[in-house]
Parts: C-alpha cells; sequence; structure tokens
C-alpha cells in the first residue's frame, strides 16, 4: 500500500486546516508525492485550471462560497476536470445520504469523516484498480475514438467480468451519445434483465424521450419514481416530460416536490420559477428566484436570465405589498442589485439582458435613482463593442424601453441606451443583408472559411471564429464549416472553459453531419470533437 | 418561536456535529500515535483500544440521534444508489482494529458491482453495531456477506459462537420488548436494526430482520433483508 499514490497529482479541497494536514498524512503513507490544497471552492478552481489532477478530495461543507457539489459542478461545466480523474465527496454530515440523494453530477465515490487510513487505503485500492481497468477506455473517449472505446468495453466485459456493469455502463451512455438509440435501448434491456437498476432503468426512458416519444417517456419515469421514491434526477425528468406535453401546472408540481427534498439546486429552482411565472404565481416565483441567486451567489451556473426573472417576479408583486414587506422587498431588490453588478462587471452582454428589468422594477417601486442608474449601465453595456445580443432579444429589448418613455427624469439615460441598442440592430440587419444579398452564398461561404483557415493559422482563434461562424450562417448544412467553428472553441484554451461558448460548439455539432459515411474523414473528426465536449446531464 | 422539541432537536444534531468532528481529529491523532509506535511497543494494544473505543462513541453517536428522530417519528429514510462494496468496505474497516485485537478473522463477501438503494448512513449504524456484538460473541470468524435477493438485497452478519440465546430466536418481531439493562447493547441493536429494516418501503413490501443459529458458520446468524 505504501506506494499505491506514487505518481498521482492530488488536490485537496477543505476550508479547514487541521483535516486538510490530516488528510494530507494519510496520504504521504500511501505513497502520494504531489499533494495541493485548497481552503475554497474559488482556489480549487484555479489551481485545476492549471493542473490536470488525478485525484481530487473535497469536503461537501466548505464554509462561506461554492460548497462541495457546486465545485464540482463547475469543473465539469468548464471542462476542467478530464473523464478518468477521481473526484472524492468527503462528508460529515450526520446524513451524508441527504448529500447524495440531491445530485446531477455524482463524484465517484463518497468519504464519510471520520475515516481511517486503512479505510481510505482500501477505498482508494479498489477505485485507483476499476479505473485502471478502465483508462484506456477513457483514453479513446477522450481522443474521440468512439469506435475504439465501443470496442475496449466490449473487450473489459469478456476478461473482467467483475467490472461488467461499468463497462456496460459506459457502452450505452456512448450509444446515446452518438444517436445510436437502438443499440443503446438493447444494452439498458440487457442490464435491466440481470437487476433493476436505477441507471439502466432511466436510461431507457431518457431515450425514449430523445426519440421524441415524451407520453412513452414519462409513462416509464413515473413508473421508475413508484420503485424508486424520492429521486430527484427522476422527478426532474417528470417535469421535464410534462412540460413538454404542456402540462404545466403538472409540472410545477412535481418541481415543487422535488425542491422539497432538493432545495440546493440553483437550476432546478430557476425552473419552478420559470414555469410559476408562467402560470401567474408571482409570489411563489420571486421566493423561487430569490433562492436561485442565493446559491448562484458562488456557483459559474447562474445566468443574466435569473436575474431578470426575480426582477419580473419582484415588480409584479411590488404593488401587492405594504410596510414591512414591501420595505424588505426593496431592500431585496437593491441587494440582488449589487449582486448583479459584481457578477456581470466585464460582462455587457450579460448587463443588457437583465438591467432592464432591474430598472423597470425600480421605477415602478418608486426608487428613481436607482432606476436611472440601472437604465445608465444598460446603456454603457451596450454601447460596448463586446456585447453581443441576438436580434430577438434586441427586439425584445426595443419594446421594454419604451416602458420608460415620458418619464423626464430617465429621458436622458434612455437616449443613451437607445443609441446603443439602435447601433447594434444596425450591425445585426447588416449580417442578415450581408447574407441574403449575396447570390453566390457557397462561394462566399468558401471565401470566408478560406479566411477563417488564415486566421487560425496565425493563432488568431476569436478572429478565425467570427469567420467561421459567418460561413456556417451562410451554408448552415456544410459540415466543414460546422467542424471548424466548433474545432475553434474545443482548442481555445479561453472558449472551452466558457460554458456559452460550449453550448455554441455543442450547436454546430448538433446537425449537418447526417451525411456522412463513417469511412469519410470528416465523420472521424465529428465523432473526435464530440468526443471533447463536456457531457450534458 | 421553536418549541421546546425542535429546541432540543437543533441542539441534539449541532452537538452530534460537533462531537463528531472532535472524535474526527481524535481518532486523526490515534493513527498518527499508532504509526509512530514501533511493531512491539508496549503501547500498541492500549493505542488500538483507545482507537476503537473513539470509533464506537462515533457510531453509538449517530445511533442516539437516529433513535431520537425515531421515537418522534421524524426519522426520514433517504434511500439512494449505493456502490455496495464501497458500503462493506467501511464496516469492516471500522471494526477490523476490534477484531484483530480479539484474534477474529474478520471476513467479508460482496461482489464488487453491486449496487443497492438504500439509506447508507443508517444502514451502516445496524449493521455496524451488530458487528460489534457478533464479534464480542464469536470464537474465532465474524462473516458480513451481501447478497442480491429478487430485486432487493440481503445482509448477513454471522458468526462462529455460542448463537442467540433460544429465548430471542423464539420471540423474533417483539425487539422493543427486549431493551432494558439485562440485554443491553444486543437489545438495542436488534430493535434499531428493525425498526430501521421496517421504514426502508418499495412499493408494498419493507425490509425486515431474522434471527437464526447454525450455518453459514455455526453460530449466530442475522440477517436483514431490503426490498
Amino acid at each position: 500500500m505504501h506506494d499505491l499514490l506514487k505518481d498521482h497529482s492530488i488536490l485537496i479541497i477543505d476550508d479547514f486546516a487541521a483535516f486538510r494536514s490530516t488528510l494530507k498524512s494519510m496520504l504521504h503513507r500511501l505513497g502520494a508525492q504531489q499533494i495541493d490544497q485548497a481552503g475554497n471552492g474559488s482556489e480549487a478552481v484555479k489551481l485545476c485550471q492549471q493542473n490536470a489532477y488525478d485525484l481530487i478530495f473535497c469536503d461537501y461543507n466548505l464554509g462561506e462560497g461554492q460548497d462541495g457539489q457546486q465545485v464540482l459542478e463547475e469543473l465539469h461545466q468548464r471542462s476542467i476536470i478530464r473523464r478518468g480523474a477521481l473526484f472524492l465527496m468527503v462528508t460529515a454530515e450526520t446524513t451524508s445520504a441527504q448529500v447524495m440523494g440531491a445530485i446531477e453530477y455524482r463524484p465517484d465515490s463518497y468519504l464519510t469523516k471520520p475515516f481511517t487510513g486503512d479505510q481510505l487505503g482500501q477505498r482508494l485500492k479498489r477505485l485507483l484498480h476499476k479505473n485502471r481497468a478502465l483508462s484506456a477506455i477513457y483514453q479513446a473517449i477522450n481522443g474521440g475514438d468512439t469506435e475504439q472505446a465501443l470496442a475496449l468495453c466490449d473487450r473489459l466485459v469478456e476478461q473482467q467480468p467483475k467490472l461488467r456493469l461499468s463497462a456496460l455502463r459506459i457502452k450505452s451512455e456512448l450509444l446515446e451519445q452518438t444517436g445510436r438509440f437502438d443499440q443503446a435501448d438493447a444494452l439498458y434491456d440487457q442490464v435491466l434483465e440481470g437487476q433493476q437498476l436505477l441507471w439502466a432503468a432511466v436510461g431507457k426512458a431518457r431515450l425514449d424521450f430523445q426519440r421524441g416519444d415524451i407520453e412513452g417517456a414519462l409513462k416509464q419515469f413515473i413508473h421508475i419514481r413508484d420503485h424508486y421514491p424520492k429521486q430527484v434526477s427522476v422527478l426532474d425528468w417528470i417535469a421535464r416530460c410534462q412540460q413538454q406535453l404542456g402540462k404545466t401546472e403538472a409540472a410545477e408540481q412535481t418541481l415543487r416536490e422535488a425542491l422539497e427534498i432538493s432545495p440546493k439546486s440553483l437550476q432546478r429552482q430557476a425552473r419552478f420559477a420559470t414555469l410559476a411565472q408562467q402560470l401567474g404565481n408571482p409570489g411563489d416565483a420571486h421566493r423561487a428566484w430569490a433562492r436561485t441567486l442565493q446559491e448562484g451567489r458562488f456557483s459559474c451556473m447562474v445566468e443574466p436570465a435569473h436575474f431578470a426573472g426575480y426582477y419580473q417576479a419582484a415588480s409584479a408583486i411590488a404593488g401587492e405589498l405594504n410596510g414591512r414587506e414591501k420595505r424588505r422587498l426593496l431592500s431585496d431588490g437593491e441587494g440582488v442589485f449589487k449582486e448583479l453588478a459584481r457578477k456581470y462587471r466585464n460582462n455587457p452582454t450579460a448587463q443588457a439582458e437583465s438591467l432592464v428589468d432591474a430598472a423597470g422594477f425600480f421605477n415602478a417601486s418608486g426608487n428613481k435613482d436607482r432606476a436611472i442608474q440601472a437604465v445608465g449601465k444598460l446603456a454603457s453595456a451596450l454601447e460596448d463593442p463586446a456585447c453581443r445580443l441576438d436580434a430577438e432579444r434586441a427586439e425584445a429589448l426595443a419594446g421594454q424601453l419604451q416602458q420608460f418613455e415620458d418619464d423626464p427624469a430617465l429621458a436622458k439615460v434612455l437616449d443613451k441606451a437607445r443609441g446603443g441598442l439602435s447601433t447594434i440592430r444596425q450591425r445585426l440587419q447588416q449580417e442578415q443583408a450581408d447574407i441574403e444579398s449575396l447570390s453566390d452564398r457557397p462561394a462566399s461561404a468558401r471565401a470566408v472559411n478560406r479566411e477563417g483557415m488564415a486566421l487560425a493559422k496565425e493563432r488568431d482563434l476569436p478572429g478565425a471564429l467570427e469567420k467561421f461562424r459567418r460561413a456556417v450562417r451562410l451554408c448552415p448544412d456544410n459540415p466543414n464549416y460546422r467542424l471548424n467553428a466548433a474545432q475553434i472553441i474545443l482548442e481555445s484554451p479561453q472558449l472551452k472553459t466558457d460554458p456559452s461558448s460550449i453550448e455554441e460548439a455543442r450547436d454546430y455539432l448538433a446537425r449537418g453531419f447526417e451525411g456522412l459515411a463513417p469511412d469519410d474523414p470528416r465523420w472521424k473528426r465529428y465523432q473526435t470533437l464530440l468526443g471533447r465536449l463536456p457531457r450534458q446531464h | 418561536m421553536m418549541n421546546d422539541d425542535s429546541l432540543f432537536e437543533t441542539v441534539l444534531a449541532s452537538t452530534v456535529h460537533d462531537m463528531k468532528n472532535s472524535l474526527s481529529l481524535l481518532l486523526a491523532r490515534l493513527e498518527d500515535i499508532s504509526l509512530q509506535l514501533e511493531q512491539e511497543h508496549d503501547l500498541n494494544r492500549p493505542v488500538s483500544a483507545l482507537r476503537y473505543e473513539a470509533g464506537r462513541i462515533n457510531g453509538l453517536l449517530m445511533q442516539l440521534l437516529a433513535m431520537y428522530k425515531l421515537e418522534r417519528k421524524q426519522l426520514e429514510i433517504t434511500m439512494v444508489e449505493v456502490d455496495v462494496i464501497a458500503f462493506v468496505e467501511d464496516c469492516i474497516a471500522a471494526h477490523s482494529p476490534e477484531a484483530e485485537q480479539s484474534g477474529i478473522s474478520l471476513e467479508y463477501d460482496c461482489d464488487e458491482e453491486l449496487l443497492g438503494f438504500f439509506d447508507p448512513d443508517l444502514i451502516g449504524i445496524a449493521i455496524n453495531n451488530i458487528l460489534g456484538n457478533s464479534i464480542r460473541y464469536s470464537r474465532s470468524r465474524v462473516l458480513l456477506a451481501v447478497q442480491p435477493v429478487d430485486s432487493g438485497l440481503q445482509f448477513t452478519v454471522a458468526d462462529d459462537g455460542e448463537g442467540y440465546p433460544r429465548e430471542m430466536i423464539d420471540n423474533q418481531g417483539q425487539y422493543a420488548r427486549r431493551i432494558d439493562s439485562s440485554s443491553g447493547s444486543t437489545g438495542l441493536g436488534l430493535f434499531f436494526s428493525d425498526s430501521i429494516a421496517r421504514l426502508h418501503r418499495r412499493g408494498d413490501r419493507n425490509g425486515r430482520i431474522e434471527l437464526a443459529n447454525g450455518p453459514p458458520l455455526g453460530g449466530g446468524c442475522f440477517r436483514l433483508t431490503l426490498p
């Protein structure tokens, strides 16, 4: 055991220095040489950007700031944890199960304090053994070679029957991710015949959802819920199906139930808030948005739309409240405004997407100074050349600005905001006109693509991406341009850790490749890039 | 305003939490000391005994908290998909110093890929309690085995001791009545396991425990079956 961890790089995340050093000496005894430490989530994320750790120990309770689950989420969302790295969640909860039940991203294992060195060694020995057996598969997936990964899964099932289920789980998820639904379905059936496992049952139902059979998926998820009570991920799926089927009230009720079990998920709170707002329950919506932002304080998953939603709901209830409740609403709104300004200090697009609703709230609740300030900030954001609103959002914003008309106090800042917005809309119209007026779009796309390749060669990645974006706009069905655009994003160290760029890359890879034959070299490139996308949950 | 019950519960929960943190550090210090001792050092046995007792206090604290909630019908079972081998290894590791000291061979049997669906904290308290008693009453061997049955799981804790008293085997299901100072921790442990097992429900089935003497090791055999 004394050289179990010899060649592993390790990160310990715990806010309690005494525990860090205890764990560190336990790991030293297991042969670890390379151990870094972080006292909170943001330190940990920074360290993970610089080092590809093999093993991460993270305490669930990190005091002020992110909790362990949020650290895990951020590492996945920004793809700064590689597939095959082990993440161990350390809990001191009297009920660690509450921590476990509440998750979308799962750690590889849980360690409950207190644990001994022997216990730790035993656990690590088994996890590392399994990881070694799976490492060739992970390597193939990381390198984008899906076929090879699938073949390796089959081989592992034969050679190491003890790891059969792990191999089958990876295999079925790979088949699912590459659109081979029938094969994935058969595999889930095969697993379920042996044992009723939650992941396989959920996988099978998820396939129906992806094939568009929402009714069928809903039926299966409800069946799963009856056999595995209180599983929030299953409830989330049920709500998603209900929403797709237009059963908004049922979906809201399902999410309410899920939130009672696990209120800490920001995304679940946000989904519930959106539904409550649609159903005309601004009180529920406001509470859920406030909780979303509270959980999002240290999280990378909070979005401008969450701030916008908060202020819309707050405006809707402001008229109904009086006295102390009203004062509390106003001071909460102030706090959120500070948070918004802090979070999006350097992000004019996000400011442009959320500040108008903040201004609306302050204006409606009689806080004129803040309203002026918010519109002023909005104007500066719109004038910033880095502000990238899409056409739909820009249209909507123009409409929203009308509410401030005829208000002399706001006239000056409103003018400024309108000026910025009109420049953006002109640019968007120009881009649209470009596309429509070009008579020979394939030829222009080829030319633009060539310019992009030249820029990429000079490592001007943002410049190249802009060109490839245009090429895709000109010829949306051409797989080459889509591959180029996605590749730039996934190769750029800045872009590939930015959630919105990752979404953009995902969009490029979402269509345009249906006609490729498996022996086409572009098919392999496509598979490689797909493999580099962070996993979606 | 908080009523007295919920105030007490909050105080109890936060005190248990603090005590667990202290125990964590205490255990870590004891481990440091035991690693610095030479193999044949006189202090090895007492340090090992201290480590075991500290671990036992930890388990009993958890049981105390759970019992309090159980009695107030506030004990929530949080069922999750559990990596069973990791669960088994933790139980074994918690008892190996004690087994080693009493010269008992502590064995386990469980498929490495087995997944279960249960509350690992509460079932952990129950199994650890039974394991501790089995080690005390066995001659040379104790076995913890977990197997899939129907769509659920069966935990077996067996030893090669004298077995459970006849009267206990004849009156299964009446564990509450057996809690008194004479039945000691065995009675309490069985009552707790029985209650926790019953709270594990799936569909119209719920968990149960069973006592027997004889196979697999010739002594007592405790079985906890979950749906």
